[in-house]
């Protein structure tokens, strides 16, 4: 290995700081009473939308309204049943070409109550830019899959990345924002400009 | 250059100063409702700094069980001993496949780096593609914040570049409208991209993976796009276990912005299909910075910022008026610990409040750090002659009881009637922003008698 890495290492074992335990996390972290109740609160409050649908078909139905007006809009379903595909994400050979993309309805394996922020993996999405470079992010979660908090969060990803292929993992909260123009909130940066989710109660 | 004399500019126009302090003051108080917010903060902040100084600890372990990892999920991993090398290996990396154009997402190493000028320097397009970066990039200035690169610009002022260099309509200053085209703008440098180059937030030593954090989503479109992630991280970004990041995660977004949590945190593990994935660790005076006991809890820091939004010095003088890249309280202490001379009027840049350490999620005790480093640069003869004369003859003084009452005598006659041009002239700062006070008809020590006496009858 480089001289670089042998001299570094060197360092900073020479001037490790001194001895300091690592705190336990076993902790009595914030739950809520209900915790779906205040997931969609936090995830509103980020400029995020949440609906709670009974079935699929339901949820079908609220995104045929949703786009009702552009039928020739361009979109993407992985979940299977919530709208259609005019796109085929294994088909295609580069990220690129989801540039024009208006519509993703992606899953989402769960959600956090305490910040309103969603799991995905690219687990089955070829082209992880679907995520971030559609215009409008649908994103369909059961219900019984909010967790209270961060540490509980972290339990649930236990194992995640120990194999020799980790997937890439995200919590998404919200659609893309900035506020860099003189602290002005401004929805719809770069990524999404907007986050609806579908809770199938 | 000093602190104080980099700031005159910045605080003459007094609106501007004004408006600075209101808008960061604003980001204050968000960040103060989010913590108030979470009943187990304190909890957290300890628990946070408690792995942090663990980490530091054993950080030489933690970054050879970091690299394995890394190396077994197919990530590339260099190791760079400062800036110079880091910058030849994002060269070298860019040049072997032939990049000629490469889009970044926020990144202080970075910017610490000096990166972008030696990649234009060699031909290569480089975009910020954060949009607060990218304004003071088109502006051809540096960021004067670490989480508000553009705190300082007001909206008029990106219109009128936006015009210029963008094409939108002139006058125009709508935020909205400024960051559509924006938008526009940065997709098409997204999607035409040879390579993505992020920072990093944190690196995970159990799993071999790093997390950025942002809210526009410009990383993860800045990696999904291109076919090379180079990811430059300081040595002291890693944490040990994945599970910790159910701690920091809690309190970055909160301290930095009073969100609960950035609208993208992402967990990079891998290259992507096809794509090739590097980090290259930076050493660049940290593993010296670890050695100094009093000050190594300054790499603790998760650059939230939280210190420059409360600092009511920071507030009024800008970023730009410290001369570094990571300004404020956390500025003023890593830059002069490094390289004291070049740094030695930001640790006077400061009122000791103690609103810094207050608000701090890792804890760093960055007044008392302040005030520490003030005795290692006066130790070491680094302070200007305009601080040192005063100080002598101070201790001059206070060492003769006798002169002191004499001088105090002297003063409460004289001051009372020299011409305002002896008072307030070149010779004492203090009277350039203050009127002094009345000079009183007694002594202290004279009212204190009296009152004594009185007492006692």
């Amino acid at each position: 290995m480089s001289s670089s890495r042998k001299h570094i290492l060197q360092q900073v074992k020479a001037n490790r700081a001194a001895e300091f335990e690592l705190p336990s996390l076993d902790q009595d972290w914030q739950t809520f009473g209900d915790p779906l109740e205040r997931f969609c609160e936090v995830l509103t409050s980020t400029g995020g939308n949440s609906l709670r649908v009974n079935d699929l078909a339901s949820a079908n139905e609220w995104f045929e309204q949703r786009i009702s007006g552009n039928a020739d809009s361009q979109t993407i379903s992985l979940v299977e049943g919530v709208g259609r595909s005019t796109l085929e994400l294994d088909q295609l050979e580069t990220p690129q070409e989801l540039s024009g993309l208006d519509w993703a309805i992606l899953p989402a394996e769960f959600g956090v109550a305490e910040n309103g922020a969603l799991w995905v993996t690219d687990i089955n999405a070829k082209h992880r830019a679907v995520y971030y470079l559609c215009e409008h992010l649908v994103l369909v979660l059961p219900a019984s899959q909010v967790v209270h908090n961060m540490p509980q969060a972290y339990e649930r990803l236990a194992g995640f990345a120990t194999d020799d292929t980790p997937p890439f993992g995200c919590f998404i909260a919200g659609p893309s924002k900035t506020a860099d123009i003189e602290q002005s909130l401004v929805i719809g940066a770069q990524g999404p400009r907007s986050l609806d989710v579908l809770l199938i109660v | 250059m000093s602190h104080a004399t980099a700031a005159r500019e910045f605080i003459a126009d007094s609106q501007r100063t004004k408006w600075h302090d209101e808008t960061i003051w604003f980001v204050r108080h968000k960040r103060d409702l989010a913590a108030a917010s979470v009943p187990e903060w304190e909890l957290l902040r300890s628990t946070a700094s408690a792995i942090k100084r663990h980490t530091l600890s054993r950080l030489d372990e933690y970054l050879e069980q970091f690299e394995q990892n890394a190396i077994r999920h197919g990530i590339k991993v260099h190791w760079a001993r400062d800036a110079a090398e880091h910058n030849e290996i994002v060269l070298k990396l860019l040049k072997e496949k032939g990049v000629t154009n490469i889009v970044k997402s926020k990144s202080m190493l970075t910017e610490e780096c000096g990166l972008n000028p030696y990649l234009e320097a060699a031909g290569i397009e480089v975009v910020d593609t954060d949009l607060g970066e990218r304004i003071v990039q088109m502006r051809k200035e540096h960021p004067s914040h670490i989480v508000l690169p553009a705190i300082h610009i007001k909206k008029e002022e990106v219109g009128e570049l936006f015009h210029e260099q963008l094409g939108t309509e002139a006058g125009a200053a709508d935020p909205n409208y400024l960051t559509e085209a924006a938008r526009n703008h940065l997709r098409d440098k997204l999607l035409n991209a040879g390579a993505g180059l992020t920072g990093v937030n944190f690196a995970i030593a159990e799993t071999g993976g790093i997390v950025v954090c942002t809210n526009e989503g410009n990383a993860d479109l800045g990696t999904a796009l291109p076919p090379i992630h180079i990811a430059s991280m300081g040595i002291e970004k890693l944490i040990p276990r994945l599970e910790h990041l159910g701690v920091f995660l809690r309190l970055l977004a909160r301290s930095a912005t009073g969100q609960p949590i950035t609208a993208y945190s992402s967990h990079f593990h891998r290259p992507r299909e096809g794509q090739e994935m590097h980090i290259i660790l930076v050493d660049n005076g940290r593993s010296g910075i670890l050695a100094d006991e009093d000050f190594n809890r300054s790499l603790n820091c998760i650059r939230c910022g939280a210190c420059l939004n409360t600092c009511p010095v920071y507030r009024r003088s800008g970023g730009h008026s410290y001369h570094a890249t990571v300004p404020g309280p956390i500025g003023s202490v890593i830059n002069p610990v490094r390289d004291p001379a070049k740094f030695e009027s930001l640790p006077f840049a400061c009122s000791l409040c103690g609103s810094c350490s207050e608000v701090c999620p890792v804890k760093i005790p960055l007044h008392h750090q302040l005030y520490a480093l003030r005795g290692v640069i006066a130790e070491r003869g680094l302070l200007p002659l305009s601080k040192r004369a005063p100080l002598w003859f101070a201790t001059a003084v206070f060492r003769r009881p006798w002169l002191y009452r004499a001088g105090g005598r002297m003063a409460r006659m004289v001051l009372r009637c020299l011409p305002r041009a002896l008072v307030y002239n070149r010779l004492n700062p203090w009277g350039r922003q203050r009127e002094l006070p009345v000079v009183p008809e007694q002594s202290f020590r004279r009212a204190y008698a009296d009152r004594q006496a009185k007492r006692s009858k």
